[in-house]
């Protein structure tokens, strides 16, 4: 919806920058068989869109956004970048078309060496996605103009991981994966580990680079909130499978899958002047033993006999907006549309305040 | 802020667990550096000590070392501080230039057993798989035996010399540090930073050279500092047992070995070992000091 | 968006939940906090990490301590449970149904500890063993604390886990930690804590590692808990969204002293502390649809480096210079709120302060 924002054309013309395509993630277990974190999961991110990919812990939503950078393989369908196919990581170097394929985690402690100077990472982030060693002057260069972009001082360089805050550490984690001038980034809970007022300024940040360098970003969260404020487009995942995706805007007025409505039935609201949020019972079903059906017609409250037996299909409720559930009924063509999304196009667009 | 942020909560009300984790005496005590912990500064003086005497031996000592001049089993006296051994030399001398070759050979043969070892335990764990198996076989297969067993089997093997037994130490010494590197790669192989720097572009190699080696480096050293004592008891035992240094080299183990043969002129043994007591208890004091400081919790206290 | 949950009477729950902060209620209040200090031993010296915080907690009543990291909120907890570190000192008086709590030893402490106040923490998988089986568990510290046989200490233990709605209590008793949910989980760390029939529950970012739709189960869980049983419950978390479905009152900490108080509605509703304000401002569900997010600046405070005057005045916009040197004092408003801020820029606008420009 947003790709006219962007004048940043694809490599491949015509093909969406970052594309998931019906994808199957299974992981071996030991003696038994395998799992399917994943189930037929599509997605797509195009040149500047924010996609907000949202689902409770579980729901295969980080196993999805692993598999689109290529950590994991997927055993069925595939993953393109710029309309080729997601290298998996193997031993060697990763090829350097991949690398503006880039990946922001959710601890940022973790994400950086502890016993490197962060000027140093960032560097090296530089040299690799550059392919070429930078010499003394342009690396740091480079380096200061990076931590300035995500709100650092250059002076910071040289400072060890353990002297930030978790929100800075972040920080440093986006500016090394900029450092690779990547077209897309794969942001898996980037935000979760943080402090209230880090996790705002944070937020704004990646959409802000989103917004300024055109880059795309799969947002994985499991705050809808924030995905509301910053994505775009939103992906909502339960077990394994995408059940509703569509514009932000609309999808959060009028949702059209149950499990959407209960997921943000239950986000408290500040302010809201006691009203204690939703709850929706029952628990994500044992991964081993999926329910027939549709996959939610156990926690369903609007659950009809057709859908303990049949997996519903796809319903476009409208261009761009899709919902996996047998009530789902397409809107008339009039009412809503992806090109009047009010408000979250904006909103992404700003740079932090 | 990392101070409340390190406080773990009491796991469970009323099971137990009265008593919530807190600063030890013996915590504050390694939160020292370790120039301010009375047993690391004696461990350091006494190593130092040994280097000036190896370096400086030939100023030091009254006597060259294989001088058969004096009066035979000699007891300690002012001539003979230490006294003289059955062939007339000075024992004293003996003792300092005995130096010159237990110190160095062992710091050699740790550096080339922590080398060989981490590096295998290194790609082990990083590589995962056939080479893992086959590397950690062979580090099982050597600890398997009883240290000391194995190095007079390779070091009877090999001949009886003093290359020989520190080829042999060498042998026997590695796998412990295969075994703590691998296991730290492994950890922090699937850590995010080591998968950040792998979707950056960087290789296996790469990655383990520049990402993991500085996060392995410290507690390898630190073993190799606490293995420092134990390379020099492993030497001097070969030689002890004749399978080392061959006289008339003055080498402390074989030194000890004739002390035995003249059980009753006690200082022809007393000495040298005491320089080996000495050396070894030196390098576990320093190894502690530097082991508590690497240890995270206390580093983390340390605001390192 | 209209929100489906229900609106809470908040007139029938706690007697004086409207009498707040440090003037103590008359009916006597479960938990009396009187200007707590707490001194850390930090690698540079001893430091004050808590300074000056005062609440009260009454009967049936829930408190919201908001805070980020370096607030001092989960020392706050620990001095209550006597759980602080070692070579902490401390100030002030923490008083549980009348009684001083920093003067016990040991021995008291735990007599107080697990039967009167329970914790709750944030990662139920450390709240409970992985190797015992749930009912072991469960009827441990009843029999210990309350002297239960077996039997009784075992219909105590369904009845808890019926209260928090784990479906089947009976076959929970005999399953093992792993194979529960996170969720239900910290159902059972709550079942636990409640064994004891505690007078106060101490919740310490007890939904921070759960998802939406699990946390909004254990908010009802504890609002309901404090109306059918009468527990109190501090609940201490950074996500003001929590604390307004939840709380009756809250206490926002900065900088390890107390920023603003007050009823929950008013106190985020209008919040006249300009950290309060950044706080609300950052939420994304707080503000209007399309309204952009605007975080505050900055990172807070650690111990080491704590800002002189009002800890808050690095981030502030609103700061002056008076708030560079001068602690700003905890004044009692109207209404049973209270402020530490000597500039106060809500003050005048408390109409309109929903509309907030930016400056």
């Amino acid at each position: 919806m947003s790709g006219d924002r962007r004048a940043v054309p694809p490599a491949v013309p015509g093909a969406p920058l970052l594309e998931v395509e019906a994808i199957d993630v299974s992981y071996a277990r030991h003696g038994h068989s395998p799992v399917r974190a994943v189930t037929g999961a599509s997605l797509t991110v195009g040149p500047g869109e924010v996609v907000g990919l949202v689902g409770e812990s579980g729901c295969g939503k980080s196993t999805l956004g692993r598999a689109a950078v290529g950590l994991v393989a997927p055993s069925a369908g595939q993953v393109r970048y710029r309309g080729r196919p997601v290298e998996v990581l193997a031993r060697g170097a990763r090829p350097r078309w991949l690398r503006s394929l880039q990946m922001v985690f959710q601890d940022p402690y973790a994400s950086l060496n502890p016993r490197r100077r962060v000027g140093r990472q960032i560097a090296d982030a530089a040299a690799l996605g550059a392919g070429a060693a930078l010499d003394g002057k342009a690396s740091s260069d480079r380096v200061g103009e990076l931590l300035d972009r995500v709100g650092l001082s250059p002076g910071v360089a040289q400072r060890y991981p353990h002297e930030f805050s978790g929100g800075q550490c972040q920080r440093i984690a986006i500016a090394r994966a900029l450092a690779a001038q990547p077209d897309c980034i794969v942001a898996d809970e980037p935000i979760s580990a943080l402090d209230a007022s880090a996790q705002a300024q944070i937020a704004n940040l990646l959409a802000g680079i989103a917004a300024q360098s055109g880059l795309g970003m799969l947002f994985i969260s499991h705050d809808l909130s924030v995905v509301r404020k910053i994505a775009d487009r939103t992906v909502v995942m339960y077990f394994g499978r995408v059940v509703e995706s569509g514009p932000t805007a609309p999808v959060w007025a009028r949702p059209a899958h149950p499990y959407t409505r209960a997921l943000i039935n239950a986000v408290p609201r500040a302010g809201a002047g006691g009203t204690l949020p939703a709850e929706l019972p029952g628990d994500v079903p044992d991964p081993a033993r999926p329910p027939a059906g549709c996959r939610f017609h156990p926690r369903c409250p609007e659950v009809m006999d057709s859908c303990r037996t049949t997996d519903p299909p796809g319903v476009d409720i409208a261009p761009g907006w899709q919902s996996v559930c047998l009530r789902a009924q397409p809107l008339p063509a009039t009412t809503t549309g992806a090109g009047e999304v009010p408000g979250a196009a904006e909103v992404a667009g700003r740079p932090e305040a | 802020m990392s101070t409340t942020g390190a406080l773990p909560l009491e796991p469970a009300p009323g099971l137990g667990g009265e008593q919530a984790e807190t600063l030890t005496r013996q915590d504050r005590a390694a939160l020292r550096p370790p120039w301010r912990q009375p047993l690391a500064l004696v461990g350091g003086g006494i190593i130092l000590f040994w280097a000036v005497v190896a370096i400086f031996a030939p100023l030091l000592a009254p006597h060259p070392p294989n001088l058969e001049f004096g009066p035979i089993l000699a007891p300690p006296s002012a001539a003979y501080p230490l006294g003289t051994d059955e062939l007339g030399r000075d024992v004293l001398s003996r003792v300092i230039f005995g130096a010159r070759l237990s110190l160095p050979l062992a710091a050699l043969l740790v550096v080339a057993a922590m080398s060989i070892g981490s590096l295998l335990g290194a790609v082990a764990g990083y590589f995962g798989g056939l080479v893992d198996a086959i590397f950690m076989r062979l580090a099982d297969l050597v600890l398997a035996f009883p240290g000391i067993i194995l190095a007079l089997a390779v070091a009877a093997a090999l001949g009886a010399n003093l290359v020989n037994a520190v080829i042999a130490v060498i042998v026997v010494d590695w796998p412990q540090y295969a075994r703590l590197a691998r296991s730290m790669v492994l950890g922090a192989r699937s850590s995010e930073y080591v998968t950040s720097a792998r979707l950056l572009g960087s290789s296996g190699w790469r990655t383990m050279w520049v990402e993991l080696r500085p996060n392995i480096a410290g507690p390898i050293l630190v073993l190799g500092a606490l293995d420092m004592g134990n390379a020099v008891i492993l030497l001097s035992g070969l030689s002890f047992l004749g399978l080392g240094a061959q006289p008339p080299t003055a080498e402390w183990g074989a030194m000890v070995s004739e002390g035995v043969a003249n059980f009753f002129n006690y200082w022809i043994g007393l000495f040298p070992g005491l320089a080996i007591l000495t050396v070894v208890l030196a390098f576990n004091f320093v190894g502690d000091a530097l082991r508590d400081i690497l240890d995270p919790r206390t580093a983390r206290m340390l605001g390192k | 968006m209209s929100a489906s949950g229900d609106v809470v009477d908040r007139a029938g729950t706690g007697p004086t939940a409207g009498t707040a902060g440090p003037a103590a209620p008359a009916q006597g209040p479960v938990l009396e906090v009187e200007g707590l200090t707490i001194s850390l031993r930090t690698a540079r010296g001893l430091r004050r990490a808590v300074d000056g915080i005062s609440f009260s907690i009454d009967r049936a009543e829930i408190l919201g301590i908001a805070g980020e990291s370096g607030s001092g909120k989960t020392l706050t907890a620990l001095s209550v449970l006597g759980l602080l570190p070692g070579g902490a000192r401390t100030g002030g008086s923490v008083r549980f149904q009348g009684r001083e709590l920093l003067t016990l030893n040991r021995r008291q402490l735990r007599e107080v500890r697990g039967k009167q106040v329970a914790l709750v923490s944030q990662d139920p998988s450390t709240a409970l063993h992985p190797l015992l089986r749930v009912e072991v568990q469960m009827t441990e510290h009843v029999r210990a604390h309350l002297g239960f046989t077996h039997d009784q200490a075992r219909a105590r233990a369904v009845e808890m886990l019926e209260a928090v709605r784990i479906p089947d209590p009976e076959a929970a008793l005999a399953a093992h930690p792993h194979q529960f949910s996170g969720g239900m989980r910290q159902r059972i760390a709550i079942a636990m804590a409640l064994a004891c029939e505690p007078a106060l529950i101490l919740a310490d970012e007890p939904t921070t590692a759960l998802d939406v739709t699990v946390q909004a189960g254990i908010l009802r869980l504890l609002d309901r808990l404090r109306r059918e049983r009468g527990v109190s419950v501090m609940i201490i978390t950074h996500d003001l969204g929590v604390l307004s479905s939840v709380a009756d009152r809250i206490c926002v900490l900065y900088g390890g002293r107390m920023a603003e108080y007050g009823r929950t509605g008013d106190v985020l509703g209008a919040p006249r502390h300009p950290y309060t304000q950044g706080l609300m401002r950052s939420l994304p569900g707080a503000s209007e649809e399309g309204a952009p997010m605007v975080p505050i600046q900055g990172s807070p405070p650690s111990l080491d480096d704590m800002p002189a005057g009002c800890a808050f005045h690095p981030r502030c916009e609103h700061a002056r210079e008076r708030c560079r040197t001068v602690v700003p004092s905890l004044r009692t408003l109207p209404g049973g709120r209270g402020l530490a801020c000597d500039v106060d820029p809500f003050g005048q606008a408390d109409e309109g302060v929903a509309g907030m420009e930016r400056p």
